[in-house]
């Protein structure tokens, strides 16, 4: 009887929403992007082009194989990201930070969003430099240009 | 935190969907980001499901009195649960009730409890619950027969 009510879900966009919500310190935002979400998704997913392109503090993303990759910064730093790929969805964390992208079928386009946030509290103070809304939303118009 | 989103989202859509129907999104959203905000305050993990319940039900009709598409009605006597009755369009028949009542409706009905422990996710009284069950049957009953 009971799968006769209705049931509802959310999309990728407002999981990673909720997710955001729950990062202390966290930034969020979403664009739409006239483009297919096939196209976008498509180059969002190529991490090891992707991530360096939109990231500013990221020089190389080497995906290793077993969920996780290494990324390493203008100056030789390195970090070792856990990341969890799938279709629309994409979360990537180290030790000191945590983000991702996720898309969704905006009519003929793409809703994309993606969150950003420091895991350690003392570093907090510079999330809006690297994390912050304006740096997001141009991570997300690097994706427009890209993917036009 | 995303395998327990991944784990907790079908249960959240399924008790918000019932009481704001078109909202229903919107509301397992805001009651999922309570939930995430509010995770380090839930003492006892083994009790996560009813706590995620409390917030998504009390979410949902919240969202759902906010919205101006709602059309209560008033109706005569609710199915016995399982009943062949209930196979008629649900949603048609939710959508003439008022979201507190779709709620004690889905707690009974989805959920499976009993007057009290749905007035207490309710934070209503136990005299309330059972008035408002009784009308939403009522509802339930005047839907088909009209």
């Amino acid at each position: 009887m009971t799968n006769q009510w209705p049931v509802t879900d959310l999309d990728a966009v407002q999981r990673m929403r909720v997710l955001a919500s729950a990062l202390p310190g966290g930034g969020f935002a979403r664009l739409h992007i006239d483009a297919p979400v096939e196209r976008v998704w498509a180059y969002i997913a190529d991490l090891e082009r992707s991530i360096p392109e939109l990231i500013g503090f990221i020089r190389r993303f080497e995906l290793l194989g077993d969920g996780t990759a290494v990324a390493r910064g203008p100056v030789r730093n390195r970090g070792r990201f856990d990341v969890e790929l799938r279709d629309g969805w994409c979360v990537m964390q180290d030790r000191f930070v945590v983000g991702g992208f996720a898309a969704a079928a905006d009519g003929d386009g793409t809703l994309l969003a993606v969150c950003g946030a420091v895991r350690t509290p003392g570093l907090r103070r510079i999330v809006p430099l690297v994390l912050g809304r304006r740096t997001l939303v141009g991570v997300l118009e690097r994706v427009r240009r890209a993917t036009a | 935190m995303s395998r327990l989103l991944d784990e907790l989202t079908p249960y959240v859509g399924r008790l918000c969907a019932p009481i704001a129907l078109a909202d229903g999104p919107d509301a397992a959203q805001e009651a999922l980001i309570a939930v995430f905000q509010n995770l380090a305050s839930l003492r006892e993990p083994a009790a996560l499901y009813g706590w995620v319940r409390r917030i998504a039900v009390r979410e949902a009709v919240r969202v759902a009195q906010r919205s101006a598409r709602q059309q209560p009605a008033e109706l005569a006597e609710l199915p016995v649960p399982g009943s062949a009755e209930l196979a008629v369009d649900v949603r048609d028949v939710l959508n003439r009730l008022s979201p507190e009542h779709r709620a004690i409706l889905m707690l009974r009905e989805v959920e499976g409890l009993d007057e009290r422990a749905a007035a207490e996710v309710l934070a209503v009284s136990a005299g309330t619950a059972k008035s408002r069950l009784s009308r939403a049957k009522a509802a339930f009953r005047k839907a088909w027969e009209s």
